[in-house]
């Protein structure tokens, strides 16, 4: 079940090295220009989409939808043939759009910008002033692409496991050459990665079900599926649609249970054991409730968990129950509808949990440490905060406390967004005594300073519009000293009042 | 076989897998040997060159040609290495002190941050921010050297001709990669490919020669090479330099014939080196 | 005090106007959070209704608007969507233009309590507000209905292609925002913004959307750029005007108690309405500004003679377009706060997750 993704320039010979490559794999090779063609038929508006990135326009909410839509058809497409068999995909960025799948390959073909130049004056028939031009357009063009829709930098050579220089290289030995890299143990499909796939496969489906109906078609609606258990999470403002999403995704195969969840924002925590009596899941619960987040449990264990043999057989068991469900025809009778387990107990309760208060944003399990985590994260995803709970449980104290430090750099390097310690959660955002007095003192001193300016009107005016160059000076950096002086104080109140009456 | 040039990202583990292929292929690896080898050959305290090596020239350095003149040594020891063939290079910029060369693979080795970081947390024991500053300071560094030398993001991939990330292929594999990799046609140490390399190296050798002369090392001058024949171009100063190059040039080892295109300008500037230390 | 009053330039405040000013200030911090650039449109003129005279109102609103700009601007610098770099160079040119603004409205305010310069000074900004306001709305109204049929709701943009199609040499690199642009553009529009935020207070109606659509930078960061640069312009017209005496620290404040609490809750209301809604609600909220702003234009060209009605008029005027302001503030802001309510409300009845099998048996 190999998946190759070969991520190509204009005019840079990667199609040719992916065609043959196929042939040398004899299977499936499969280009972006196919699939954009189906989605297009689909009634996906790709090239709206491309004309909105090429001309550099902010994408609006519509397209943003049809953004969604485009990747979901895309992942399918590709989930769908890599669990036909082997596949050889060129294109832009296709490896992103099968995350966490462990064994895919990501090659990028390259050329010498001289000889891509020539290239292109050849096959277009351009000056070399033209076609140099033309070449610079078009990775412009690619770059804002890689950005819009899935906010990376596509040069970067750290998304691909290797980058072949097709200058000095036939594409027939440089497929050769790629042939024995599919060999390689890293490229082989685990258990994991079939499972992971029938996910992606199954939670696009749905995307694209919720964008095929009128009613919904117009949401903006997150899915994530694991082992069969579908997670939709919508905005407040369709809220109206809460009881059509079900309706929606009747039809769908494979779902063995739907949860919609109204969620403005997420909230990602991070821990490696959960369970369910803790003060800190009530913390987040609340946090999450006020900030009308949907919280996704990732539970990072170290490689050598005693429990890994044990989920892993946990997985194997989900994947074999919707192998057999999917042999059955879509026809779901009651004993195929087993509950389905995480396969662990704290996992499962804190889940019922954050079923009860309404807060359910999914559940990873990564295997590892910071680099697996980083790994699989979706950069487009909005997260507000991520909590990192307690990890790295079999590590010494020092160790541990050096690798959450590393672990909530990293994170918020890449997402952008607070990473705080659990422990550092209700000092920073619940509302305790510390607030409480912060509320009071930034209040009593936005008072005092209100209270002075209008107590003392006519000395403070006077004084502001004195004469002499001298004391114009004086006035002038007195106001600029006191403004932000009093809109901090004054924001801080305000921030406070507002958490205080839950508006956040 | 082959010359293995590898450029790599610091901490990325672009030295085990330079060692590991030089187990595996039985080639030689070279890095600072090459420095070593310099800096006694042409008399130049190790530490000077070391440091000139490795750090981005200064404002000041642009302005003089005195680097030029440690970059001509340390080419032409690389040269000479690489006519021994079966060559691994992980040192500074090999890649393009090799380049054009049919039987050299560009090697680059790429590794995510995160694991190069964790490498330097264990490696000195110190924190991430102090690890991603360390990490960060050196890829700068390289990163302007290179820019400085062929006007190049080295990061580009054009500049090589297979990048391999470590984040998940393993050293083991990226062994196996290269390995078949080196047995592809175009990369045979043909003939051809020899005698480029033979003439390449004599003109390097002449060049090393006329740089390291006290009266001519910041003399813009071209040097090539063809079986043993040996062309100098370019202008210099006076008859007294042009009668200098006359000399130095048939006593270089391999020089059969010398053709002289020197053009002397009558320009009263001084030709000696202020800034020579 | 009265005496002191009655010869300075400032207005003598009463509770009932304090109250007033704060109440601008609410709702021009719920809209300029509800719409993303600033609420000078609504507080200046509002200000000016309450009987300050237009530099006055002017120079305290930009006063406000540094002290909020810059509590503002450190959440979006932490969030790393400021790009400095296009900061600065905008700033370097956004300062020539506030420059130019500080001293045309200084030339045409020479004559201090003098009323014939007054309404001169009035008469300029208003003029200036109501001409470049009159376009961003009708431009967005434009957009709104083509979109009613295409669905694609994209701004037009035919001035906006030319400029960013301009690539005059020098191209500079903006690695934030990711962009590159011709330095021309960018100091032009620079220079634009700078003169509008000097002349009326609101720049980022200029500045944000120059960004986004001419550089193409992302929204965000255009954002958050434009609030580092309103940082920096209203530092610097805070310190210019507040050298020449006509910031009225008083305004000030009170503009600043209302509009912080404001802006939180108009950023709120972006997340629960549709994007078409915030839109349809922007576009009517200026177009309205810029009648009423209008209508006050009369009473100031009676004032310096050139046109010849009844003074009695004046009244009617002034109280028309006070109407109409506040009408439209109030039932923008209103809006706004029922949207927030609603959905505040109902986030906390409804079950918000709804888990159900195949079967449709809903469990939770």
């Amino acid at each position: 079940m190999q998946i190759v993704c070969v991520s190509r320039g204009t005019f840079g010979g990667g199609k040719q090295l992916a065609e043959t490559l196929a042939k040398k794999l004899g299977c499936v090779c499969l280009s972006r220009e196919e699939i954009n063609d189906a989605a297009t038929a689909a009634g996906i508006a790709v090239g709206k989409l491309e004309l909105a990135v090429t001309q550099r326009r902010p994408l609006n909410e519509w397209l943003n939808i049809e953004k969604e839509r485009y990747k979901a058809f895309v992942t399918q497409n590709l989930a769908d043939r890599a669990l036909a068999g082997p596949m050889v995909y060129h294109g832009r960025h296709a490896h992103l759009q099968l995350p966490n799948v462990s064994h895919v390959m990501r090659v990028r073909a390259i050329m010498d910008a001289d000889m891509r130049t020539a290239l292109t004056m050849q096959r277009l028939g351009l000056p070399r002033d033209k076609a140099t031009i033309y070449n610079e357009q078009v990775d412009e063009d690619r770059a804002r692409w890689a950005r819009t829709v899935y906010n990376i930098d596509w040069q970067d050579p750290g998304q691909y496991d290797a980058v072949i220089n097709l200058s000095r290289v036939k594409a027939d030995n440089a497929a050769s050459a790629l042939v024995t890299m599919t060999q390689l143990p890293e490229f082989q499909a685990a258990p994991a990665d079939r499972r992971q796939l029938t996910d992606l496969s199954l939670a696009c489906r749905c995307r694209l079900a919720v964008g095929a109906d009128a009613r919904t078609r117009l949401s903006d609606v997150q899915v994530k599926a694991r082992e069969g258990r579908v997670l939709l999470t919508y905005l407040p403002r369709h809220h109206q649609l809460a009881k059509i999403f079900p309706e929606v995704l009747a039809g769908i195969d494979g779902i063995g249970e739907l949860t919609c969840t109204m969620a403005s924002t997420n909230l990602m925590w991070v821990r490696e054991r959960f369970a369910e009596d803790d003060a800190e899941l009530e913390q987040i619960v609340d946090l999450a409730s006020r900030w009308d987040a949907a919280v996704e449990l990732v539970r990072l264990g170290s490689t050598e968990a005693a429990d890994a043999p044990a989920l892993e057989s946990a997985l194997l068991g989900a994947a074999q129950q919707a192998d057999d469900r999917a042999g059955l025809g879509g026809i779901l009778d009651d004993t195929a509808n087993v509950e389905l387990d995480y396969g662990d107990p704290g996992v499962n309760q804190t889940m019922q949990r954050l079923t009860s208060s309404g807060r359910v944003g999914g559940f990873r399990a990564v295997r590892g440490g910071t680099k697996e985590l980083l790994t699989g994260i979706d950069r487009t995803a909005s997260y507000s905060l991520v909590v990192i709970g307690q990890v790295f449980l079999d590590k010494p104290a020092p160790v541990r406390k050096r690798l959450t430090r590393e672990l909530i750099g990293f994170l918020a390097d890449k997402l952008k967004v607070p990473v705080v310690e659990a422990a550092e959660l209700k000092a920073h955002y619940s509302f305790g005594w510390t607030q409480g007095l912060r509320l009071i003192l930034t209040g009593a001193a936005t008072a005092g300073l209100v209270a002075l300016v209008l107590n003392h009107q006519v000395e403070i005016l006077s004084f502001l519009t004195g004469p002499g160059t001298l004391h114009r000076a004086l006035c002038a950096a007195a106001l600029f000293a006191f403004a932000p002086v009093f809109a901090y104080l004054h924001g801080q109140f305000s921030h406070h009042v507002l958490r205080l009456f839950r508006f956040e | 076989m082959a010359i293995i040039t590898i450029s790599r990202a610091a901490k990325s583990g672009g030295i085990a897998l330079a060692e590991a292929l030089s187990a595996r292929l039985g080639y030689t690896c070279l890095s600072r040997e090459i420095l070593l080898e310099s800096a006694r050959r042409y008399n130049i305290d190790e530490e000077i060159l070391q440091r000139e090596m490795s750090r981005p020239p200064s404002f000041w350095q642009r302005l003089t040609r005195e680097r030029n003149r440690y970059l001509v040594f340390i080419r032409c020891s690389l040269l000479r290495a690489a006519q021994q063939d079966n060559l691994i290079y992980h040192g500074h910029a090999g890649q393009l002190f090799l380049e054009g060369l049919p039987h050299v693979l560009k090697l680059r080795i790429e590794a995510p941050l995160e694991q190069r970081v964790a490498v330097v947390c264990a490696e000195q024991n110190i924190e991430r921010d102090a690890a991603l500053a360390h990490i960060r300071r050196i890829d700068e560094e390289r990163r302007r050297w290179v820019s400085f030398l062929y006007d190049r993001e080295w990061t580009d991939p054009a500049l090589y001709d297979l990048t391999i990330n470590l984040a998940r292929i393993t050293i083991d594999s990226a062994c196996e990669l290269v390995c078949k990799a080196i047995e592809r046609p175009e990369l045979l140490t043909t003939a051809a490919a020899t005698k480029a390399l033979a003439d390449r190296s004599l003109a390097c050798e002449v060049k090393a020669a006329l740089v390291a002369d006290d009266q001519l090392w910041d003399q813009e001058l071209e040097v090539s090479a063809t079986d043993g024949t040996v062309a100098v171009s370019g202008t210099v100063q006076s008859t007294k330099q042009q009668q200098a190059v006359a000399k130095l040039v048939p006593l270089v080892k391999g020089v059969s014939q010398c053709q002289l295109h020197l053009r002397v300008t009558s320009d009263p500037l001084p030709s000696g080196a202020p800034w020579k230390d | 005090m009265p005496d002191f009053f009655s010869t300075s330039v400032f207005i003598p405040l009463t509770w009932g106007t304090a109250g007033q000013v704060i109440l601008l200030g609410f709702i021009g911090g719920i809209l300029s959070g509800f719409i993303g650039s600033g609420g000078a449109f609504f507080m200046t003129p509002g200000m000016m209704n309450l009987g300050v005279a237009g530099p006055i109102a002017v120079a305290s609103n930009i006063t406000h608007k540094f002290g909020k700009a810059m509590v503002g601007q450190k959440r979006h610098g932490d969030l790393g969507h400021v790009d400095k770099k296009l900061g600065i160079f905008m700033l370097a040119t956004a300062a020539v233009g506030i420059n130019l603004a500080v001293f045309v409205v200084k030339h045409l305010f020479a004559g201090g309590s003098d009323p014939l310069s007054n309404a001169k000074g009035d008469l300029y900004i208003s003029v200036v507000f109501v001409v470049v306001l009159a376009a961003v709305s009708l431009s967005m109204a434009r957009d709104l209905i083509a979109s009613r049929k295409s669905g694609d709701t994209q701004p037009s943009r035919r001035i906006v292609d030319l400029l960013a199609r301009l690539r005059l040499h020098p191209l500079i690199r903006f690695p934030v925002a990711d962009v590159s642009v011709s330095l021309w553009v960018v100091l032009f529009c620079g220079l634009a913004t700078g003169y509008l935020a000097g002349t009326i207070g609101v720049g980022g109606f200029v500045g944000v959307p120059a960004m986004i659509y001419v550089f193409g930078v992302p929204a965000q960061v255009a954002a958050g750029t434009e609030l580092y640069l309103a940082m920096f312009m209203g530092a610097y017209g805070a310190l210019n005007y507040g050298f020449q005496g006509m910031v009225d620290i008083r305004l000030t404040v009170l503009l600043l108690i209302g509009s912080l609490f404001g802006i939180h809750l108009g950023t709120y209301g972006t997340k629960v309405v549709r994007e078409i809604v915030i839109r349809l609600v922007t576009t009517s909220i200026i177009l309205l500004c810029v009648v009423s702003r209008a209508i006050n234009i009369p009473v100031y060209l009676r004032q310096l003679g050139l046109v010849d009605f009844d003074p009695a008029w004046d009244t009617t005027f002034n109280l028309a377009s006070k109407a109409l302001l506040y009408a439209s503030g109030l039932t923008g802001a209103g809006l706004i706060l029922i949207f927030v309510i609603k959905a505040n409300l109902y986030r906390r009845r409804v079950q918000a997750s709804l888990v159900t099998t195949p079967q449709g048996t809903a469990r939770a």
